[in-house]
């Protein structure tokens, strides 16, 4: 007896590699607009996409101008990709999951938000609190898991419905209370086991980043930071670092400022596999205009908001060290070039003092950063005397005050202190 | 009606039947029935059923015996669902390293077998399909002799 149906085996066979090689291909307009609705929704802002081209034969993910609108401020993008393209690994498909063995981006502008607490986010305040209380972080998740399911050319099944329908019956009761204990899953209909991720859902081997503009937007200013002309690879980018032996690793340059030269370049390594969080981030940057900064600064130290810089330009290079999620004691050296600034505002601290200029000063230092707020302590610095100035131009005045007012006296401590000085 | 047309009509619903219907043996179509009704107790359009789906297209079972099982199947579905549950949550907890090494290899963990209703389903959709087999294939074969019988 035949057992088989050789016509339909056979047309099922095309079939099967027809939707492999060929629909993909040809539906590329179908899955760029299911891209932008799930991704629209999953952020809850617009989200858009030039073009789409995606080849399984090739294993290759090709688009154009990607565009993610900042809800706080409709009609201004927080995140913008010209061209990306990324080289799959077709075999881990089988397994459920996608790897990417190069991704390449270029013209990729990214808007970064300062918070009140100092905390940089990809999304601003007014985005965070429209987006329901959800994690932002939570969102993210489920668009790369949507997008590790959805690149999958095996995903065909339609396995949401068999949730849906799964769901749709009551566990037993005794079922539910069996399942309470050990590695396991309850959810809140129906029971599932869960399974292990011994290795990332999502992982990007090797990134690339071409002509990328970081553009910081300062808590509560109104001109932002802009570093531009990025470049740089990033290795082992994946959903899951906690279960990948090997560290994520990166190196990148650029320049800081709008109109202002001044180059930066960082490496570093961040290794999050099994728990622990090492991170380690060596920097350097030079003639970065001290004016920009400041806008930043203000968030971390209130003495910073009494200095009037006018000019003066920054250098400074250093090491990051965290091991085990604790900052590893270092030094950062910081070099400032003609400053010329004016630190007026103490006068309100300070009642004797009525203006303190310096001119084209140079300053040097070697910072000491630890674990402890604010990290970075210029106080340590000037007590370890591990600073060096040259003040070419320097102008203070200050008041004499009178001899009733023997707190506000700039001079009293000098004579009561002369005074003893005779009578010994 | 003239006798030739009373032929000429039977001749025309034998052959409808025919075509329909076929000439399956009765082992064909129990085993075709109890395909059936193990397609319809799984939920339709998982990645089981489109596997069986595919089984059941490819493999030379009796499609219109499938789909009474179909039906029957589906009319079962959610009154065995607890079952079903019950049963595949039994399953997965008994080894659950053993399910995990299983589940995890290629191709096998898109068919979403850690559900226990999804387990459940299949291994007592088999039961059933079995059962639902061993009575098609008696009933059948007694037909058969009953018609036999009366027919001579």
């Amino acid at each position: 007896m035949n057992l088989i149906r050789w016509p339909a085996l056979s047309l099922m066979l095309a079939l099967l590699l027809v939707g492999f090689f060929a629909i993909s291909q040809m539906d590329n307009n179908g899955v760029r607009q299911r891209f932008e609705t799930i991704a629209t929704r999953e952020l809850d802002t617009v989200v858009r996409l030039g073009a789409l081209d995606v080849s399984v034969f090739r294993s290759t993910l090709r688009g154009e101008n990607l565009q993610v609108t900042d809800p706080g401020q409709r009609g201004r993008n927080m995140f913008v990709a010209r061209e990306f393209q990324c080289w799959a690994d077709l075999a881990r498909f089988f397994e459920r999951r996608v790897l990417l063995n190069d991704v390449y981006a270029s013209g990729v502008y990214v808007r970064v938000q300062q918070q009140r607490n100092g905390h940089f986010v990809f999304l601003n305040e007014t985005a965070l609190r429209l987006a329901n209380y959800e994690p932002v972080g939570l969102r993210i998740k489920n668009i790369m898991t949507w997008t590790s399911d959805n690149m999958n050319p095996l995903r065909t099944f339609a396995a949401q419905k068999e949730a849906v329908d799964a769901a749709r019956h009551d566990a037993p009761a005794s079922v539910a209370r069996d399942a309470l204990g050990g590695t396991t899953q309850v959810v809140a209909r129906g029971f599932v086991l869960r399974l292990p991720h011994d290795y990332p859902d999502l992982l990007v081997r090797h990134l690339t980043l071409e002509d990328v503009t970081i553009e910081i937007v300062p808590y509560g200013a109104l001109t932002s930071i802009v570093l531009h002309g990025i470049s740089g690879v990033c290795d082992n980018l994946s959903s899951r670092p906690g279960v990948l032996p090997e560290p994520i690793t990166f190196r990148a340059q650029g320049f800081a400022g709008r109109d202002w030269a001044a180059p930066f370049a960082a490496t570093g390594m961040v290794d999050l596999f099994a728990g622990q969080k090492n991170i380690q981030v060596d920097f350097a940057l030079s003639n970065l205009a001290l004016r920009t900064l400041l806008p930043i600064a203000d968030v971390y130290s209130p003495l910073f908001r009494l200095i009037a810089i006018e000019t003066g330009t920054l250098t400074a290079r250093g090491q990051v060290v965290l091991r085990n999620n604790k900052v590893t004691p270092t030094e950062v050296f910081m070099s400032v070039q003609q400053l010329t600034a004016n630190v007026n505002a103490l006068k309100d601290v300070v009642p004797w003092l009525q203006a303190l200029t310096f001119r084209d000063s140079t300053l040097a230092m070697r910072v000491p950063l630890d674990d402890r707020s604010p990290y970075l302590h210029f106080d340590e610095a000037i007590k370890k005397q591990q600073v060096s100035t040259e003040i070419h131009n320097f102008e203070l005045r200050v008041s004499p005050g009178n001899a009733n007012d023997t707190n506000n006296d700039f001079l009293n401590g000098i004579f009561k202190k002369a005074l003893k000085d005779i009578k010994k | 009606m003239t006798a030739q047309e009373v032929s000429s009509f039977r001749f025309s619903v034998f052959s409808i039947k025919r075509l329909v219907w076929g000439t399956p043996s009765a082992l064909r179509c129990a085993l075709s029935v109890g395909a059936g009704v193990w397609l319809g107790m799984q939920a339709a359009g998982s990645p089981v059923w489109w596997c069986g789906l595919v089984l059941a297209l490819v493999l030379r079972t009796h499609l219109p015996c499938v789909a009474l099982g179909w039906g029957a199947g589906a009319l079962l579905a959610p009154a065995l669902a607890g079952i079903c549950e019950a049963r595949g949550a039994a399953m997965l907890l008994r080894d659950p390293a053993g399910w995990r090494a299983l589940l995890k290899k290629p191709l096998v963990c898109y068919l979403d077998l850690q559900r226990a209703r999804t387990l459940g389903g299949c291994v007592v959709g088999l039961y059933w399909a079995l059962g639902a087999s061993a009575v098609s294939v008696v009933l059948l074969v007694l037909g058969k002799k009953y018609l036999f019988r009366r027919s001579s």
